[in-house]
């Protein structure tokens, strides 16, 4: 079989297509994968013992358990409780989870490696701890981690094909229906890899440019 | 003298680190204006004093009080309370601190290192917690540098800059936990000559943690000497470090003096 340049040009826009899907969801699942993680982070600071030792078992579990596996219980089992969501709203919320656990180590790694005296001079300086998280401790543990964030995000973006496994639209769903309907799989799934590569090499240029940004203050 | 005269009053102090007795039954009362120096080797509890007093640490018993007000305690409905957030807040406004490391915010620069708490603890309009931290600046000789951020000055900048961070926010109280203990030599002066000002124009009381001898007999007008969480020495500058009570002082004199 030779690979043939018409055909993989005549099925590319429907592709971008499921490319624009992939990135939607990489981009949905990211935004609540960073304020889970924050979440969780912060709650297992928590003064009470047993409720941050939850929060850290919780997080534990999920890190510890595949995401396929978490994919196919939101959509297969919840909706029996009644929680029921289109196919991409779950896959979305599936990575955004599995992610959040992720982050949240980041996120702590950054907490801690803003040092004690910081805490100390904002409670010297009589602030609330609000203002101390929100002006003094964030924006001194996040500007540090932000490279780690960018390969996470890469990371859920390479991830996504698992959205497959539940119907969504994505691009190597889009790549197996087209293959399904015209009996040729090399141009679509190539192309597929192409795509992935494409956008994780831009992403990966940017993430380099704001590790050299945040080296140099 | 009354006890309500006394701004700072700690009574049977117990403080400990695990089995480490850092503070024993210690007693230290400060009158309103006083300029006190605390002295003792390292390890006698002279910076867990001001911590407490700051409430960067807890006691394991005893009372400190500052302004005639429980620190630690509160009374609820006639009920003596652990205090609360609210009740330490209101307390922990009247007192100031500067730290040795400094420990400047290092993403703000110098003039939104002092109006931060400003505007967003006392509520200063931004324009006037602007004017108040430029002449603030001015006074710690700084007046040009507002704009520049902490890794842009040099370690007595930056400690000047604390100063007139903790100023901002107007304490009674001022502790000085060994601020120039991380200094090149060169730049203790420009720090001290900041806290003599303070010390003759101001009538702020001023717990000072220092090894300059010299600066704290010229500085204090009270002295004491610690050593293992208790006070051995408490008296005017010139009678404690002319004539000691205790050996321990004379040897602690002796070295320090000799390195000086």
């Amino acid at each position: 079989m030779i690979f043939d340049w018409r055909f993989a040009l005549q099925i590319l826009p429907e592709l971008m297509r499921a490319l624009l899907v992939t990135v939607q969801a990489t981009l949905a699942g990211f935004a609540i994968a960073l304020v889970l993680g924050m979440a969780w982070a912060l709650l297992r600071r928590s003064k009470s013992v047993t409720f941050s030792r939850t929060v850290f078992w919780f997080v534990e579990f999920i890190r510890s358990t595949p995401l396929l596996v978490q994919v196919y219980f939101m959509f297969f089992a919840l909706p029996e409780y009644g929680l029921k969501l289109s196919p991409l709203a779950t896959g979305v919320a599936a990575l955004g989870l599995h992610y959040s656990a992720y982050l949240s180590e980041v996120f702590r790694a950054g907490i801690e490696a803003v040092p004690r005296g910081q805490w100390e001079a904002a409670r010297a300086l009589n602030m609330s701890r609000y203002r101390t998280w929100t002006r003094v401790i964030l924006p001194q543990a996040i500007p540090p981690v932000t490279p780690v964030l960018g390969n996470y995000l890469i990371a859920m973006f390479k991830d996504t094909p698992m959205l497959a496994a539940i119907t969504v639209m994505e691009l190597l769903q889009s790549a197996k229906l087209i293959g399904a309907q015209t009996f040729r799989y090399m141009e679509p799934l190539t192309l597929v890899g192409l795509l992935f590569l494409l956008v994780s090499l831009m992403s990966s240029f940017i993430i380099r440019r704001l590790e050299n940004k945040f080296n140099t203050v | 003298m009354e006890e309500d005269d006394n701004l700072i009053a700690m009574k049977g102090v117990w403080k400990k680190y695990g089995k480490l007795e850092v503070l024993r039954e210690f007693n230290l009362m400060a009158s309103k204006g006083q300029k006190l120096v605390i002295l003792g080797p390292s390890g006698s509890g002279k910076s867990t004093v001001l911590r407490i007093l700051m409430t960067l640490e807890g006691i394991d018993s005893g009372e400190v009080k500052i302004d005639g007000e429980s620190l630690w305690t509160m009374n609820q409905n006639g009920i003596e309370a652990a205090a609360d957030d609210a009740h330490l807040h209101r307390i922990r406004a009247k007192v100031g601190m500067v730290f040795q490391g400094f420990n400047l915010f290092p993403h703000m620069n110098a003039l939104r290192n002092i109006t931060e708490a400003m505007i967003h603890v006392l509520g200063v309009p931004k324009s006037e917690a602007r004017e108040r931290a430029m002449a603030l600046l001015d006074e710690v000789g700084l007046a040009g540098r507002a704009e520049a951020y902490p890794w842009q000055l040099s370690g007595g900048q930056r400690q000047r800059v604390a100063i007139a961070r903790a100023l901002a926010l107007r304490p009674k109280i001022m502790l000085f936990d060994e601020i120039t203990s991380a200094l090149d030599p060169e730049l203790v002066g420009e720090v001290l000559n900041v806290l003599r000002k303070l010390a003759r124009e101001t009538d702020i009381t001023m717990l000072i943690v220092t090894h300059h001898m010299s600066f704290a007999k010229e500085i204090a007008d009270r002295v004491v000497f610690m050593d293992h969480g208790e006070i051995l020495e408490d008296g005017r500058p010139e009678d404690v470090m002319k004539n000691p009570a205790h050996e321990r002082t004379r040897k602690f004199l002796g070295t320090v003096l000799e390195n000086v």
